[in-house]
């Protein structure tokens, strides 16, 4: 055992070792002048910080604390149970009626006086009609979103407002 | 003396049951306030402290994990941290050791001389540990006087083991250079 290391003096002293362990620490410390002073040094400041003997709180403590103590929150709500299909579901059938009614814009389209007299370049006819389609559909999208978004907007700071 | 364990104790305060924390309390209200006494060295601050930690331990009841250690260290961790907090934010507009404040008292009576004398002597060691840095005062309040292995403190503040003694042999250090250990010899 290093006298540089005052650890296993401290194990004596507070018996945080085994009875075997401490055995070797005392004959130890019958050849080291060292480690003996220092455990009398813990033994002469473990009394004279005894010296500080224990103190009651005030009675009327507990009382304090009934009386202060918060309404119990709520317990927290079981996680909802979600089926992974719904959302893939969900994705699909949105996907089938933006086709279906780009479908049928493009099929409106193609019934325009416009398009018939472009004649025989189908290329330019079916793709154009087409593009068309999308960017109409699109289009009433975002005015659709834009329409919406004041009452949206407020509809957020009033649900806000309540939290 | 309520004969139920802790766990069952704090089990039942996480259900709302106020008996049951009046029971924890009765079992911890004198070392949490000694704990915080001797840490904040301010019997004001200690009272309001140990209000604040039961009143935390009612909130926080449902988080505690045995798992993770005994119900004494988890409140104990809850009274240091608390203690942590306000100390370091009163530390620039509060005196400390407010136990340096009692006037001297003087009787020909014995026992009333005993008694001075052990308040002298009390606040001389208040005034000894509030000497030491607070994480030389926690460890040396936590070995001494509530006897917890360095291990258990290791895990309440998670601070490594290592380091703890290290801080114990130099806070021993420094309150022998403080104190005058004569006058507790006897």
């Amino acid at each position: 055992m290093s006298c540089d290391n005052k650890n296993p003096v401290l194990t004596l002293y507070f018996h945080e070792g085994r009875p075997s362990r401490e055995k070797s620490i005392r004959s130890h410390l019958e050849t080291c002048e060292e480690c003996r002073n220092y455990l009398k040094m813990l033994e002469m400041t473990g009394r004279c910080l005894d010296a500080w003997e224990d103190e009651k709180p005030a009675p009327e403590t507990f009382d304090r604390i009934l009386s202060a103590l918060p309404a119990r929150p709520p317990r927290p709500e079981p996680a909802r149970t979600s089926n992974p299909l719904f959302p893939l579901a969900g994705i699909a059938a949105a996907i089938a009626v933006i086709l279906a009614e780009l479908s049928l814009v493009q099929r409106l389209l193609a019934r325009l006086p416009f398009w018939n007299s472009l004649g025989q370049s189908w290329p330019l006819r079916d793709l154009g009609s087409a593009g068309l389609s999308v960017l109409t559909f699109f289009a009433l999208g975002a005015f659709a979103a834009l329409a919406l978004a004041p009452f949206l907007y407020f509809q957020s700071r009033h649900n806000g407002s309540c939290s | 003396m309520d004969s139920r364990s802790d766990q069952d104790l704090i089990e039942r305060t996480a259900q709302g049951d106020t008996m049951a924390l009046k029971a924890l309390y009765g079992r911890y209200e004198m070392p949490v306030y000694n704990l915080i006494l001797r840490s904040a060295g301010n019997r004001e601050l200690a009272q309001d402290l140990l209000q604040e930690t039961f009143t935390r331990l009612w909130s926080m009841a449902r988080l505690f994990d045995p798992r993770r250690g005994s119900f004494k260290s988890w409140l104990y961790t809850i009274a240091l941290n608390l203690t942590r907090t306000e100390m370091s934010r009163k530390a620039h507009d509060m005196k400390s050791v407010s136990l340096d404040d009692i006037a001297p008292l003087h009787s020909d009576d014995p026992e009333v001389g005993a008694a001075v004398e052990r308040e002298e002597l009390r606040n001389e060691v208040a005034r000894m540990l509030d000497g030491l840095p607070p994480h030389f005062r926690e460890v040396v309040v936590l070995k001494y006087y509530h006897h917890l292995q360095f291990d258990e403190i290791s895990r309440m503040t998670g601070v490594p083991a290592g380091t703890l003694r290290a801080r114990f042999h130099r806070a021993v250090d420094r309150l022998r250079s403080r104190v005058r250990l004569k006058d507790f010899a006897q």
